[in-house]
């Protein structure tokens, strides 16, 4: 579910960031949109920023991130945040280590990440359940996983 | 020529009809109804309309000195919209955001759909400017105007002429909108939207939708308009926006012209109720395929955020709620229920008895009863288009549904008892839709008048308004063509907003706001051809507490009386104010109005009939009864005509039920009033009557999406507000689930496991009065800031034991543990994700036990940190349940104990059926699903298709993690009765009876079933997806659903 955190003693908010679904028998996945048990809604980038001192630096789908077949899985999302203020980030989430599978011989989907990338341009990957502190200027990029496929392929 | 002298032509270019009102020289009105497509005979219906009414042929000149004004309504815009079929429009968006539109809030309309979709983008290309502007104002980016004219220069080349412009904070910073904008017309856009002028308010994604659509319809639109003004000359032309207010038809923009058609209705039943002494009102506009749901007392009430044909809308619009059912709805009988909708049969080939093949519908059910008589209805069905309605073919579609009734039960039901029941059933929907749309706008429908509208309105209106507990309704003069009256009594009106997001205190800021779009609303009216001195004035602030999203409307005046009525009205609407949270003003608006229509309705009743014009035969409770007939133009001012009775009218059929008595007043107002109850007894049976059952389904369903109606309008919490994290539901004696209104998958079916924790734990000692809390995710609870609350329903004070419980579950902010928001990344017990109590009494006879709950959330090593928001959140739970309980009570008091409770055990069952046919086409799979926190689910499914019962055993799954993946039971059994509901592919009622064919193995002590003290709180959320994956992800394709 990537579910983010992030927040210091005057702030904290909480989003979850949706993947792409999976293919199935008669169709493609949709594109970063929530799946079976969430369902939750995303605040506006303009009242995140106007809240929070963070800003969003790209939100848009994960291009082929959903995995092949002869029905394709959904991409996922890709959000990217600047933090303008020192504070904790934490992620929650799966398919960091392995995409979801495809069926009946469609291919897995991309794995998700969550990359940090700190003011001076080092960058560092986070663990599926992880915690860091960030500071002014770092930016999180959470890529979320994409769907399985379904079915072969047989163009492939 | 005074305007006495001249004619006027109010219309409504609806998508299958245009009506037409006209007002003749001297000032008396006819109404006239053409098909709006007629290629054969007119290119356009409202121009020929005029013509013909006023006897000037075409190929003369269109005799404009004879017209004072046309005023008209029209759904070429929403057709448009809803058929995807605007101008191929360019996005331009800021770097970074070209999906953002696309993906919106991320959340699904359907949430049991296996392929969730989301509506076609407007926009046919999207282009990123390379630029960015801080939500404070400052430039992270100065706009790359170069590489910007290239990329524009280029779409432009591709063909685009329409484009819409929308930048992350453009709303209040618009250098770079309005630069972005230049260049655009320097390249030679001819349609240029930019989102600081269509909706200069914050939030991109409503705004930048609103932008695309005003691009997408404007040209459109304008060709529309175009074609009017050519062949009226330069009679004085206006439109209907959607806000209710007219604009001359040079300044009609794509945004505002959604609701055109229907916000005339609004103006039309608002001032029909005005004039039949009506102070509230439920506007009930009853159509072929949809019905029209709105409510007056006194002001308009508009609203700023709506979802038309999938497109957020973030201008002022009549708050209008549209039910899909009408006339057209098709009935059909499936798995043992009487099923009502939501599929229409449309204008083509329409119900049954239009005699075009059609299915049968809620109209054919009153061909069938005699509710309608097809020798007193215009002859206008049938292939030709000039028969009468068909009710040979009617009745033969009620034989077919009879027979299938019979195969699958075994009795063959009485033609007539299918055709009322299905009646019945959607009078049900019709009622529980007007109910939920009521209370969520802080309404109790009990003291309004029905005003009735529309082609079917009055067939129904008695029906629906019994439903309601409504004693009056009201059938206008030209009722059926009353959005086109609407035209002619609206006022012109130009609206401007803007942003402000400031303290209530900042007078200077307010001060020039307020300034700013009085200047640009009178500058649009004055450009209307309205003289200032002529201008009516209107300022609004939408006021809002700090931090929350839900703005109220206040009107101008000083701080502190406008900070008084900001509290007087939130109090009003959500039962609270918040003393320690800063008043913000969201945003000011201004609307200049004037230029209305200066002529009174002076309709008047002239008949002098008392006697029925025929006498016919009508279907009423199983008998056939006598019914009169009456011509409501005949009809003698005062005479009072008692039910079962029909009176029929140019346009329309009102249907005047047994226990209902109707009156002309001499204003031509038809009142009709209750003068006793037309519910029928029914008999207990042990066999459930397919009727009833959907009744009941609908009723329990009604009770439940009351409680969360009630739970959202008065919770404090934006968790529970804003982004509604909360389920509410009914239980019957034993805590069996019976009826779940879930917004959260992952609530589903586990709130009984907590009512029985209660049963158990508090058994005999439970009195009316109490109420308890229980959020212990080993009692069934999902996780710590899911808080329930239970209340015990007792019918009669000396009742051994409850009769029923209603409870309501919502996502508190916080309930202490190591990390705020008690959602902690790293818990290793439950200790440290929060306060966790079992079986608490929250109310004590009948008194909210709040020492008691602030000493319980205060204690242990981590207390909870906004102890007054939980106790606000409580009292708003504790409210629900009460509306809740009040509901069920008056279930009983209308249809007897005995069989409330009969139907609440036929409910179960049929439930319980509907997911056995799944299981019978199932095959056993298994699955082994490695999760990146180190557990694994193992599941293995057994069917048994004799029995139609499958077996879920979760044995070989890890035991409890050393961290906080585990998943309690009851988010375990939610994520498998999801998977299942998914499975049936239709709307069955979410209750116990869902899970007793299936039967879940999950072993003590395993992470999907864990034992205290393990931590849980990313078992609802990373977990239980989980679960649902490896269940739909079995090696064989034991789930392939079958088609829809």
């Amino acid at each position: 579910m990537n579910n983010f955190t992030f927040g210091n003693d005057t702030y904290q908010y909480y989003q979850t960031i949706a993947g792409g679904t999976g293919a199935g028998p008669s169709f493609d996945g949709t594109d970063a949109i929530q799946s079976h048990m969430a369902n939750s809604r995303l605040t506006d980038p303009e009242v995140l920023e106007w809240r929070y001192p963070v800003r969003l630096e790209e939100f848009s789908i994960r291009k082929n991130s959903g995995g092949t077949g002869r029905f394709t899985g959904g991409n996922g999302a890709v959000r990217s945040i600047r933090f303008l203020e020192e504070m904790e980030a934490a992620i929650l989430s799966s398919h960091r280590s392995a995409g979801a599978p495809g069926l009946k011989g469609g291919h897995a989907g991309a794995a998700g990440s969550t990359c940090i990338t700190r003011l001076d341009g080092k960058t560092d990957l986070l663990q599926a359940a992880d915690q860091t502190t960030v500071f002014a200027g770092d930016i999180i990029t959470i890529q979320t996983p994409g769907g399985g496929g379904y079915g072969e392929n047989n163009s492939e | 020529m005074t305007h006495a002298q001249q004619w006027q032509f109010w219309i409504d270019r609806g998508g299958t009809f245009t009506d037409v009102i006209a007002m003749h020289p001297g000032g008396a009105l006819s109404s006239h109804k053409y098909l709006s497509e007629n290629p054969e005979q007119y290119a356009d219906a409202a121009v020929y309309a005029m013509r013909e009414i006023m006897g000037v042929p075409e190929g003369t000149a269109f005799p404009s000195t004879d017209v004072a004004a046309i005023k008209m309504g029209t759904t070429v815009a929403t057709n448009a919209l809803l058929e995807r079929k605007g101008e191929p429009t360019l996005l331009l968006v800021s770097k970074g955001f070209k999906d953002a539109l696309l993906i919106g809030q991320q959340h699904r309309a359907d949430l049991f759909a296996l392929s969730p979709s989301r509506p076609a983008p407007l926009y046919k290309h999207v282009i990123e400017a390379d630029e960015r502007i801080g939500a404070r104002g400052d430039v992270v980016k100065a706009l790359n105007t170069e590489a910007l004219h290239e990329q524009l220069k280029e779409a432009f080349t591709a063909g685009l002429r329409s484009i819409a412009i929308a930048f992350l904070h453009g709303y209040r910073h618009q250098q770079h909108e309005a630069q972005a904008a230049d260049i655009a017309r320097s390249i030679g856009f001819t349609q240029i939207s930019v989102s600081h002028k269509v909706s200069p308010l914050m939030k991109l994604i409503p705004r930048g939708d609103t932008t695309v659509a005003d691009a997408y319809l404007s040209p459109l639109l304008s060709r529309y308009v175009g074609q009017i003004r050519d062949a009226v000359g330069d009679t004085p032309l206006y439109f209907m926006q959607s806000n209710g207010g007219l604009t001359s038809a040079d300044m009609f923009e794509g945004k505002d012209a959604i609701l055109s058609g229907p916000a005339g209705g609004i103006v039309g039943a608002a001032k029909s109720g005005e004039r039949a002494g009506v102070q509230k009102l439920v506007g009930f506009d009853m159509g072929g395929t949809s019905t029209d749901v709105s409510h007056y007392a006194g002001q308009y009430e508009r609203v700023f955020d709506s979802v038309v044909a999938g497109v957020r809308l973030a201008v002022p619009m009549m708050d209008i709620h549209t039910v899909a059912a009408g006339g057209g709805s098709i009935c059909s009988f499936s798995q043992g229920r009487f099923l009502v909708g939501p599929a229409s049969a449309g204008a083509t080939p329409g119900p049954a008895s239009y005699g075009r093949g059609g299915p049968i519908t809620v109209t054919d059910c009153n061909v069938l009863l005699g509710k309608l008589q097809a020798d007193l209805f215009p002859a206008i069905f049938g292939l030709t288009g000039d028969t009468p309605l068909d009710k040979a073919a009617a009745t033969q579609g009620f034989q077919h549904l009879a027979d299938q009734i019979e195969t699958e039960t075994g009795t063959r039901p009485a033609l007539e008892a299918i055709a009322e029941g299905f009646l019945s059933v959607a009078v049900e929907h019709m009622a529980r839709a007007i109910k939920r749309v009521s209370i969520e706008r802080g309404h109790d429908v009990k003291n309004h008048a029905l005003l009735s509208f529309g082609g079917a309105g009055g067939q129904h209106a008695c029906l629906v308004a019994e439903a309601l507990g409504i004693d009056t309704v009201i059938i206008p003069p030209f009722s059926g063509v009353l959005s086109a009256l609407g035209m002619g009594l609206a006022v012109q009106s130009a609206i401007a907003n803007k942003a402000l997001e400031t303290a209530i205190s900042d007078e200077t800021a307010l001060k020039s706001a307020v300034q700013c779009v009085t200047l640009e609303a009178s500058r649009k009216l004055e450009k209307q051809g309205i003289a200032k001195q002529a201008h009516h004035l209107q300022i609004t602030l939408q006021m809002k507490y700090l931090g929350s999203d839900t703005s109220l409307p206040v009107p101008l005046g000083a701080s502190d009386a406008m900070a008084a009525a900001f509290e007087k009205t939130h109090h009003q609407q959500f039962g609270f104010t918040d003393t320690d949270a800063d008043i913000i003003i969201h945003s000011v608006e201004a609307e200049a109005s004037g230029g209305g229509s200066s002529h009174a309705l002076e309709m008047e009743a002239g008949g002098t009939t008392t006697k029925p014009t025929h006498t016919r035969e009508v279907n009423w409770h199983g008998t056939s009864n006598m019914a009169a007939v009456y011509q409501r133009e005949t009809l003698k001012p005062g005479h009072a005509i008692h039910g079962p009775a029909i009176i029929l009218e140019n346009g329309g059929t009102t249907i005047v039920e047994d226990s209902w008595q109707a009156v002309l007043r001499p204003n031509d107002t038809l009142h009709l009033t209750r003068t006793g109850s037309s519910i029928k007894q029914h008999q207990i049976t042990s066999k459930p009557d397919p009727i009833l059952l959907e009744i009941f389904n609908n009723l329990f369903m009604s009770v439940a999406e009351e409680m969360g109606g009630v739970l959202a309008k008065t919770a404090r919490s934006v968790n529970v507000k804003e982004r509604l994290d909360f389920s509410c539901a009914v239980f019957d004696t034993a805590g069996n689930l019976i009826a779940n209104a879930p917004h959260m998958p992952v609530h589903l079916g586990s709130m009984g496991e907590s009512v029985k924790a209660i049963i158990a734990a508090r058994g005999k000692t439970i009195t009316a009065g109490d109420a308890y809390m229980v959020n212990d995710p080993y009692a069934g609870g999902t996780h710590l800031p899911d808080i329930t609350v239970i209340t015990p329903v007792f019918l009669d004070a000396t009742s051994p034991a409850p009769d029923f419980y209603v409870a309501s579950r919502g996502h508190h902010a916080d309930v202490g543990g190591i990390t705020p928001g008690s959602m902690p990344p790293h818990s290793k017990t439950i200790e440290e994700e929060g306060i966790r109590f079992t079986d608490f009494q929250l109310v004590v006879n009948s008194r909210f036990a709040e020492e008691a709950v602030i000493e319980l959330l205060s204690a242990g090593p981590y207390p909870a940190r906004n102890i007054s928001q939980n106790l606000a959140d409580l009292k708003a739970q504790i409210a629900a349940n009460q509306r809740g309980a009040s509901q069920v009570a008056s279930l009983v008091e209308n249809f007897g104990l005995e069989l409330v409770h009969s139907y609440m055990g036929h409910v179960q069952d049929n439930a319980e059926e509907a997911v056995r046919r799944v299981i019978a086409d199932l095959k056993d799979g298994d699955y082994s699903y490695a999760m990146d926190c180190g557990g694994v689910i193992q599941v293995c499914i057994r069917v048994d298709r004799a029995a139609r019962s499958a077996t879920i055993d979760f044995t070989g799954t890890s035991a409890a993690l050393n961290n906080n993946f585990n998943a309690p039971l009851a988010v375990t059994n939610a994520a498998v009765l999801y998977v299942f509901r998914v499975l049936t592919g239709c709307d069955i009622p979410l209750n116990a009876g869902c899970m007793k064919p299936l039967t879940l193995i999950v072993p003590h002590g395993c992470m999907l079933n864990p034992a205290p003290p393990a931590a849980v709180v990313a078992g609802n959320v990373e977990t239980s997806q989980a679960v649902t994956n490896a269940l739909f992800w079995q090696r064989r394709p034991w789930l392939l659903p079958k088609a829809p």
